[in-house]
């Protein structure tokens, strides 16, 4: 998908069908009491509104032969530093439980850090180092939220 | 609660006394902090402190309370403006306009005509409360379910012609947004809707992590990729010039009235303000191509209305004891915990206490601006950190900021999978805005169209014969009859002014 | 090499996590208590937490940290308390009747009423029918004779949430009276107000903390509790005036499934304590909660006969899940 009118008629028959899909779930809501507004209503307003737009861009897009403006894509290096940094931040979710926030706050800055400047690894780990211990002293000690804390502080 | 001369001179003595204006001072300085963290609203401000209040006397510790949430709305615009992350829903429209002045270099006066509209709005705003609380306080009242669905209706209309050209994209980012927030549990029948048989989906999503994906997480997609190497090369002056705080006037002032007014209403919070003052103000604008590119009314307009809507919420509060958003709630239940009976019994007894609250505002809100002023200085600095620490900054605020909603890591996911989303519709055009007001007002329109329907037995035309509502649908429609008249004449490709380079 | 020692930390760390379980009862409790309200601050359930943290915190002897677990009506809540750890260092607020009618509306609510562990039930709000004090009404007779007069459907009454007490309330006053009045839901018990207020409903069923708040705006035609309240004196009872409709919420706390029962006791003893402290009476007494003394046995007895009773009238009103 290099033109927006490209993206515009694949994006707008992906809305279709996902309208179509919402439309689908909404009928399948259990109705339980009767009620004046039914809690299919919204749902099912919803997913044919989506389903419409859908097309009707699909359609506007086909019919479109002006200038188009184009989509900015990564280069390739960009697209591999967006999906690491993605994965990053999932680990950093998901380490969060097992080893508590403060630990994985470290592990996070200085891995992601590390990661888009790695020739600077010392700022890295300093970074990581004091954003650990702000997660620490600001958000459970002072403000006394119930972050995992990890065996570190158990 | 009247007003008398010697009541409000009264309320300034007890307010001036050396302990109110500390915890006073206190206050405004926590619902900073609460406010430029993100996630962490002025409601969990307030509870944090609460045990506090058993060592305060009640008049100090409401007033350090109330502090608090005006205090918040000051924060709350730093993260938006600085590195996009509207902590909560009501700094989105500051962040449009916010954010593209930081990227110039210009986020110090940003930052200050933040400061300075929230000052004059959140003052104006007082004044009102003043003077007309008991004539506004039926205003409050007069506003039903109908005239709230009618109300929402129009502002989702009205955020729509927002997305300049790309108008069927405006109305998908819309839809997708209702449909989001209708995940989980139906308000009025209780039934599971779009959960798609998962227990976790049953609580539905929250939109904080909604926006912070849409805003902090594909910000950094969209920074990473490109390699930048700050969010602004440079800083330029910190202070807003004499010409940007005259071309803010204006703004000021009309959001000041959008956001009183709107605000005396219980259940509407700065989160539709702030959108429907944005829009109001490029629509008066003489130059609304210039909104989406770092216009500054941008910000001054969405700022005040915060601040005016925070004010206005007092009106209810003091007329009957009724809390217009959680904070409020929070703030009664701390009365509670003085084994005082929030109610409208409560402020008509104890003038002193309402008078002194009211003072202390005023005291508060110029406490405010001294305290932010400065701060602009530090805060813009953080534009020229080099990105690739501020980067993985901002994913540690925006996670730890999800995360705290509910302590759940769902929430996070849910905001990663929202900051890819967000990416998508940045690179494909399609307006943000709509969907973020959509996913914070989708239940309570539901739920006010299920009541209008109950209290009219099922006939839709009750939204139409009461002339409040009436008055908003008709808007509403015609909006939408323009928007439809717009897109036929139109070849143009669709394409999202706030998003275009 | 790193991984092998990351996996040893992370297994150390699973084994203290599990050795803090078999926690026994005599050296319980020796860290902070988590005690997790399932509605908004603000509410009644924080308003009761609140008002007990400063007592429990004494009596316990440790730490209580009152935390927010918001979402799907409290259910969010109860699943995550269903998943804690049963070492009694995690406890939640319950509500009667959601923890009994959501499991039995929505089929998997993500636990099961029985199996929330009852600590104590503290308190209980009984149902009070309120119109605004210039409504043509004087009594609950007036009231009624209105509705009957006109079409059913036509007269309406708000109140807190769907399946709450207020709604079950009014489906019981419904159908003692033999009336049809609609019943509008909102988002709480504070969000229902602003509409009788505004006169957008004809009547409110709400709970009784709100008829002292309310007092000069509002008259109370009946309140659905066994005898008249002590702070309220002068509003009747629905008993007295014929119709035998006994109905509010209730709160308490709850543990983790499988929780030890000694872990329980000191837990129950602590909360006990709590709500006989004279001080925190007063504050309850005088916003007008109800306060209840049901240790774990009687809380469990309690939720069991509510349960049979709510079961009955659900399935009266066609609301239960096939």
């Amino acid at each position: 998908m290099k033109t927006l009118r490209q993206a515009d008629i694949a994006g707008g028959c992906f809305l279709a069908f996902l309208g179509l899909f919402i439309l689908y779930a909404a009928s399948n809501i259990r109705l339980g009491v009767e009620r004046a507004l039914s809690p299919r209503f919204f749902p099912s307003v919803l997913g044919f509104l989506i389903f419409a737009c859908g097309v009707g861009l699909a359609v506007k897009s086909w019919r479109f032969r002006g200038e188009d403006p184009g989509i900015h894509w990564p280069d390739r290096q960009g697209f591999v530093i967006v999906v690491v940094s993605l994965l990053l931040i999932a680990a950093y979710n998901a380490l969060m439980k097992p080893l508590g926030l403060p630990l994985a706050t470290f592990l996070y800055a200085a891995a992601s850090i590390g990661f888009l400047k790695p020739e600077r690894w010392g700022v890295a780990i300093v970074s990581g180092l004091v954003l650990g211990a702000v997660s620490y002293v600001v958000f459970i000690r002072l403000l006394d939220l119930s972050f995992p804390m990890g065996f570190l502080f158990e | 609660m009247s007003f008398s001369f010697e009541h409000l001179f009264r309320g300034f003595e007890i307010a001036l006394t050396f302990q109110n204006i500390f915890w006073a001072m206190v206050g405004c300085f926590i619902g900073t902090l609460v406010g430029v963290l993100p996630g962490i609203g002025p409601a969990s401000g307030i509870a944090i402190l609460l045990p506090l209040t058993t060592v305060l006397p009640p008049t100090s510790a409401i007033i350090m309370m109330a502090a608090i949430y005006y205090g918040a709305m000051y924060g709350g615009s730093t993260t938006a403006i600085v590195v996009n992350i509207p902590g909560e829903a009501s700094s989105v429209p500051t962040a449009i306009d916010g954010y593209e002045m930081a990227k110039q270099g210009k986020a110090g006066p940003a930052l200050a005509i933040a400061a300075i509209s929230s000052f004059v709005a959140g003052t104006l705003g007082l004044v009102g409360l003043t003077f007309f609380a008991p004539l506004l306080a039926d205003v409050a009242v007069a506003f039903g379910p109908p005239e709230y669905f009618a109300l929402m209706f129009m502002a989702l209309t009205l955020v729509i012609s927002l997305s300049g050209r790309a108008l069927l994209k405006g109305v998908i980012s819309m839809a997708l947004g209702l449909t989001t927030s209708l995940i989980g549990q139906d308000p009025l029948t209780g039934a599971a809707r779009l959960t798609f048989g998962f227990p976790k989906l049953l609580a539905g999503i929250d939109f904080i992590s909604v926006i912070v994906g849409l805003f902090a997480i594909s910000e950094v997609m969209v920074n990473v990729e490109s390699r930048i190497t700050a969010i602004s090369q440079k800083i330029g002056s910190w202070m807003p010039t004499w010409a940007d705080i005259r071309q803010c006037t204006g703004a000021m002032i009309r959001s000041t009235g959008i956001g009183f007014f709107l605000g005396l209403l219980p259940g509407v919070t700065p989160s539709v303000t702030t959108f429907v003052a944005y829009d109001v103000e490029k629509r008066v604008s003489k130059t609304p191509e210039r909104f989406g590119k770092g216009a500054i009314e941008g910000v001054a307009a969405p700022e005040g209305a915060n601040n005016a809507t925070s004010t206005a919420g007092f009106v209810p509060l003091f007329s009957f004891g009724i809390p217009t958003a959680p904070s409020m709630a929070v703030l009664l239940g701390g009365l509670m915990m003085y084994g005082l009976q929030p109610g409208p019994m409560l402020f008509k007894e104890n003038p002193d206490f309402v008078w002194a609250i009211i003072a202390s505002m005023y005291i508060g809100n110029v406490m405010l601006i001294v305290l932010n002023l400065p701060l602009v200085g530090m805060w813009a600095r953080i534009c020229v950190i080099p990105f690739y620490i501020l980067g993985p900054m901002i994913v540690f605020f925006s996670v730890l900021g999800t995360y705290s909603i509910r302590f759940q890591p769902f929430d996070v996911w849910v905001m990663l999978l929202f900051g890819v989303i967000g990416y998508l519709m940045r690179k494909f055009g399609y307006p943000i805005a709509p969907m973020v007001l959509a996913t914070v007002i989708s239940q309570m329109m539901e739920m006010s169209l299920g009541q209008s329907l109950l209290m009219s037995q099922g006939s839709v035309l009750i939204l139409f014969t009461r002339p409040i509502s009436g008055v908003f649908m008709a808007l509403a429609f015609i909006s939408i009859a323009r928007g439809i008249w717009l897109q036929i004449r139109s070849h143009a490709p669709e394409v999202a002014v706030e998003e275009a380079d | 090499m790193k991984r092998t020692a990351v996996g040893v930390v992370v297994l150390l760390a699973a084994l203290a996590i599990a050795g803090a379980g078999v926690s026994n009862a005599a050296n319980f409790p020796k860290k902070r208590i988590t005690y997790n309200i399932c509605f908004n601050p603000g509410g009644e359930s924080d308003i009761t937490a609140r008002i007990q943290e400063q007592v429990l915190k004494k009596n316990l002897g440790v730490d209580v940290s009152i935390q927010y677990k918001i979402g799907g009506g409290g259910a969010l809540c109860w699943a995550d308390l269903a998943q804690s750890a049963p070492d009694g260092y995690t406890i939640a607020g319950h509500n009667l009747p959601h923890i009994i009618l959501q499991p039995l509306e929505m089929g998997d609510a993500g636990y099961k009423t029985l199996e929330l562990k009852n600590i104590y039930m503290f308190e209980s709000t009984p149902n009070v029918l309120m119109v605004r004090k210039d409504s043509p009404f004087k009594t609950l007779k007036d009231f009624i004779a209105y509705a009957k007069k006109n079409p059913p459907g036509v007269v309406t009454v708000g109140g807190s949430g769907t399946s709450s007490a207020n709604d079950l309330g009014t489906a019981e006053l419904n159908k003692a009276a033999g009336i049809k009045l609609s019943y509008v839901p909102f988002g709480g018990t504070g969000s229902a107000v602003p509409a009788l207020l505004g006169g957008h409903v004809t009547a409110l069923m709400s709970y009784s903390p709100m008829a002292i708040q309310y007092k000069d705006k509002f008259r109370f035609l009946a309140i659905a509790s066994e005898k008249r309240m002590d702070v309220i004196p002068d509003v009747p009872t629905f008993k007295e005036q014929g119709y035998d409709i006994v109905e509010g919420a209730y709160r308490g706390v709850a543990a983790p499934p499988g929780t030890p029962d000694a872990v329980v006791k000191v837990l129950a003893d602590a909360f006990e304590k709590t709500m006989k402290d004279p001080e925190v009476r007063k504050k309850m007494d005088h916003n007008g909660f109800k306060t209840e003394f049901m240790g774990p046995e009687a809380s469990q007895a309690f939720v069991k006969k509510k349960m049979v009773e709510y079961e009955t009238i659900m399935k009266e009103l066609g609301r239960v899940k096939k």
